[in-house]
């Protein structure tokens, strides 16, 4: 009822996703393990506790729905046995109610079907870090520097006009170079708003647009990328 | 029998007989020891006559003895006399005379303190044989010397007579108890039809008969106003039904538009040998399918939830103009593209308890819909002002219109727009993104505010859309 998948080394952060859902299951596993970590999948409440007693996990990924034991029932009884690690409720409602039980239960944070892949990593990530680094003042990627506290981005020894907004977003988007950061990221994060909708994924594009003309027209090397129907990423490689 | 019992209108004549059968018996009972002292009364009475009798016809004999004249009795009335008990006591205690029905017992033993001091004595006793006498004690003088007599008559033909009254009245108690809970149960049953039949005619309305209704017969009584009441109900359950119908054919019509694309994508992608980037490609098309469908998914269940009542509105007191400033803020690159200018009028400043998010979302969808349908270097004017309105209480109330330069709606439109997934020209739709959910977004989340949307168009042509709130809450209950 489990299986595990290698990963590139051997002192990666080890994952344990309980997801019943096998296509579901195996590309989250998939995604995580190309996102450098080590992943064990469990298909059923009861085989998780026993890969829990058996081998070391750092964070737990948990679907609420799982046959026979469900979710909220295996996270209690983790919590009974006294495994303490970081734990992410996967809920496919999006009932305030839900969140809140498993909240109750001992969940860490919860994410609600159908989530972004890039939006899942971020979690893990913030679950892992527990604490978080204090905020840098300066960030940079190749040939681009973003002051933070100046609120100044230069690029190539020149200072580049940004609006408010803009300056926002490039700032969200260099917090996470690297990462492919999704929409719903965007609009929570950025624009403060709780919900998606498509008015704002228009302001999304227009303002992309607008950074994207300044920021990499005339340059040979583009850093800001968007990947098709993901999100945006701020790196400086090829793609 | 708990079959039987559990029905109503078995319990009420239950209840009716039971209560009945209670006050009756009291009433027997009452009745009975009334009867009982009236006779005892009258015993009294005849104890008086006659003590006044013998006191005349005591007489001591030469030898002392105390005697009564026989020659009374020779009168056959006054035999009647012999049936009483008689017993004179003199003053320090001794018996002068027993008569012979009394025999040897005493009629109290001796003198008590203040027996027969003051006029008649009435006490009643047990004699040693068993017997209830009710005595009479008086003390007079008989021949110079004073005497206690006393007069006793058994009671016992009394309390018999007393005791045949009350079993012959709890005998005719069952009888009594029938025919009340013969009359209760046509009362109960009479009161109880009535509801029996609506029962019965709302069984027969199913989910696809809610158009039917109970017949009112009277209005004004307890029944009729329960059938309003259910038809009521019957009207808002098939209103409802109606809107739950119109959602799902709604939605799978919606929602088969980006599956179609998503399966297309695919098949035609897995059928050739592309390069990656071309895969990369057509997964990404596929991506940005499937976000469209998330993306309605969640505003379908935002709207499903408000409808049904399960969304709360997270109330704070808020600016009306900094809330109108920011949406026009987050849309204004998209005016500015298409080299259009939000021109923003705050006539008052109004302060606002509302949703903040939910009303921000219904703004920005209101402006955003301008700017869609507009040509582009036109003008969108948005006006913030306080209209007092009379139709909902006398809170002032805080209008926000956004006027365009756009087509305009016809009329025959205009309430249709606010539907969900409804768009008005199709063919011109294509271009312009969005899945018709905006307006319905904005409608909801105004009506739940107790606020109204409208749209008009002026004489200078465009359109108006125009949102009114109360500033202070009022209580309504949404979607009616």
């Amino acid at each position: 009822m489990e299986s595990e998948s290698s990963s590139r080394s051997t002192e990666s952060i080890h994952i344990l996703v309980i997801e019943d859902e096998r296509k579901l299951a195996s590309a989250i596993s998939e995604g995580l393990c190309q996102g450098g970590y080590r992943v064990t999948v469990a298909f059923t409440g009861e085989g998780a506790l026993k890969v829990l007693s058996e081998k070391h996990v750092d964070v737990v990924l948990l679907d609420v729905m799982l046959p026979k034991m469900s979710g909220l029932e295996t996270l209690r009884e983790m919590r009974k046995r006294g495994f303490k690690m970081p734990v992410l409720m996967l809920t496919s409602k999006g009932l305030v109610d839900d969140r809140v039980r498993g909240l109750d239960a001992g969940a860490d944070d919860y994410l609600v079907k159908p989530f972004a892949f890039p939006e899942l990593l971020a979690r893990i990530r913030a679950l892992h870090r527990r604490v978080i680094p204090s905020a840098p003042t300066r960030i940079s990627l190749d040939d681009l520097s973003v002051d933070l506290s100046g609120r100044m981005v230069e690029r190539g020894g020149r200072i580049l006009e940004l609006t408010e907004r803009e300056f926002d977003l490039l700032e969200y988007l260099m917090l996470n170079k690297g990462t492919v950061v999704s929409r719903e990221m965007v609009a929570r994060d950025v624009w403060k708003s709780e919900v998606r909708y498509t008015s704002l994924d228009n302001v999304f594009d227009v303002h992309i647009a607008r950074i994207r003309r300044k920021l990499d027209d005339s340059f040979e090397r583009k850093l800001l990328h968007t990947v098709r129907g993901v999100g945006f990423v701020m790196r400086s490689g090829e793609e | 029998m708990s079959a039987w019992i559990s029905k109503i209108r078995n319990r009420l004549t239950l209840w009716y007989v039971g209560i009945f059968g209670l006050i009756l018996f009291g009433f027997v009972c009452v009745a009975s020891a009334l009867h009982y002292l009236h006779l005892q009364d009258q015993l009294y009475h005849a104890e008086i006559q006659d003590m006044e009798t013998v006191e005349g016809l005591l007489y001591f004999e030469p030898d002392g003895r105390l005697s009564l004249r026989q020659d009374y009795f020779i009168r056959e009335e006054h035999r009647l006399l012999l049936d009483r008990l008689l017993e004179v006591l003199s003053m320090d205690g001794n018996v002068l005379f027993r008569n012979s029905k009394l025999g040897n017992d005493s009629l109290g033993g001796a003198r008590t303190a203040s027996e027969g001091s003051a006029d008649f004595f009435r006490h009643s006793l047990r004699l040693a044989s068993g017997t209830h006498v009710l005595v009479l004690s008086h003390i007079r003088p008989v021949e110079g010397r004073t005497v206690l007599i006393r007069v006793g008559y058994s009671t016992e033909p009394i309390r018999k007579q007393s005791i045949q009254l009350f079993g012959l009245l709890i005998l005719v108690m069952p009888f009594a108890l029938l025919a009340a809970g013969f009359a209760g149960s046509k009362v109960a049953n009479k009161a109880l039809d009535p509801l029996s039949q609506m029962a019965q005619l709302t069984q027969h309305i199913t989910a696809h008969r809610l158009n039917e209704r109970i017949p009112v017969s009277n209005a004004d009584d307890e029944l009729g106003h329960m059938a309003l009441v259910l038809n009521d109900l019957l009207e808002r359950l098939e209103k409802s039904f109606q809107q739950l119908r119109d959602f799902t054919s709604d939605v799978s019509h919606e929602l088969r538009t980006p599956l179609a694309s998503i399966r297309s994508i695919g098949e035609v992608g897995a059928q050739a040998d592309y390069e990656a980037k071309k895969y990369r490609d057509i997964i990404g098309s596929m991506l940005e399918e499937v976000s469209r469908l998330t993306g309605m998914i969640d505003t379908l269940l935002t709207i499903a939830h408000a409808e049904s009542g399960v969304l709360a509105l997270n109330r704070s007191e808020f600016s009306v103009n900094e809330l109108v400033q920011e949406a026009v803020s987050i849309v204004r690159v998209l005016a500015e593209d298409k080299g259009q200018a939000i021109l923003l009028s705050v006539k008052d400043e109004v302060d606002l308890s509302a949703d903040r998010p939910f009303m921000r979302m219904a703004l920005v969808n209101l402006i955003d819909n301008a700017v869609k349908y507009s040509p582009e270097k036109s003008e969108i004017r948005i006006l913030v002002e306080i209209v007092q309105a009379s139709a909902v209480g006398d809170s002032s109330m805080v209008r926000i219109s956004v006027a365009d330069q756009g087509p305009g709606i016809p009329e025959d439109a205009r309430e249709r727009v606010f539907n969900r997934f409804y768009r008005l020209d199709e063919s011109r739709n294509s271009e312009v993104q969005g899945v018709g959910l905006g307006l319905a977004i904005t409608n909801w989340a105004v009506e739940a505010h107790g606020g109204i949307v409208s749209v008009s168009s002026p004489a200078n042509g465009g359109s108006l859309f125009s949102m009114v709130l109360p500033v202070t809450p009022v209580n309504m209950i949404a979607n009616t």
